[in-house]
């Protein structure tokens, strides 16, 4: 997966693996999700344009990402 | 910050209480989770309830970067760049113990599986120590001095070892053997 825009700061945590097999990817104002099983790409997330994803976490073993925004 | 299911791809929730941007989210269970601000506060939400939150956690002076829950789900450790790390019971508002040893930022958190308590943190370039902690004392049982920033740190589930990530000065990721404490 591209991650083009992926945001440098020692601060935030943009990475997280679900439990359904999907990695979460926040970049810039937008969460993709990228399939480990058949490597697709969706975008979940579009916050405004002045707005940046600042956090993803998944629950431990449901469907739910959790997304911190710039903000708050 | 806002919950989505990620298989459905809806939004579920929008979580208010936050004022500046939420940089840490850590899940307890699949319906509670705590988030971390640059408001300096820490929030604990129940999205079983209507209320924004079920508890306000205060206790950093700068923005929260670092949080990870205990094994056992009772307690929660927090990082900030006020360089310190708290460690919190669950339920409890005010932090168990406030340990101000690292030097720099502490956004690097992990709670040992093999050990109940054990609990490591890592600072920032100004501090590029690796620390261990008994939670349940809040005792310093180890430093190390790794001369990097430390970035994140984690555990491996089957045998007794810590991975360790790092950013300035020598971006290296490490693989320690834990010692018996």
């Amino acid at each position: 997966m591209d991650a083009p825009a992926l945001y440098d700061d020692f601060y935030l945590n943009l990475v997280d693996w679900s439990a359904s097999n999907l990695l979460a990817v926040g970049l810039s104002n937008s969460v993709y999700l990228w399939n480990a099983g058949n490597s697709k790409v969706v975008r979940l997330v579009e916050l405004s344009a002045n707005d940046l994803v600042t956090s993803t976490s998944s629950s431990p073993t449901s469907n739910v990402l959790g997304v911190g925004t710039h903000m708050g | 910050m806002q919950l989505w299911d990620c298989i459905k791809h809806r939004k579920i929730l929008t979580c208010k209480g936050h004022t500046a941007r939420v940089g840490a989210i850590a899940w307890n269970s699949n319906h509670l989770f705590a988030s971390g601000s640059r408001d300096k506060s820490i929030l604990i939400r129940d999205i079983r309830t209507p209320s924004d939150y079920v508890n306000k956690m205060v206790g950093h002076k700068q923005e929260v970067c670092g949080l990870k829950w205990s094994f056992d789900q009772q307690q929660l450790a927090s990082g900030g760049n006020d360089n310190r790390l708290n460690i919190w019971s669950l339920h409890s508002s005010s932090p168990t113990f406030s340990l101000l040893k690292h030097a720099a930022a502490v956004k690097a958190l992990a709670w040992s599986p093999h050990q109940h308590g054990l609990l490591v943190s890592g600072g920032g370039t100004a501090d590029r120590t690796i620390r261990f902690w008994n939670s349940v004392t809040g005792e310093e049982t180890k430093c190390l001095n790794v001369g990097s920033q430390v970035c994140n740190l984690m555990f491996a589930k089957t045998v007794n070892e810590l991975v360790s990530t790092h950013g300035y000065s020598l971006n290296e990721i490490n693989i320690w053997k834990m010692p018996k404490m």
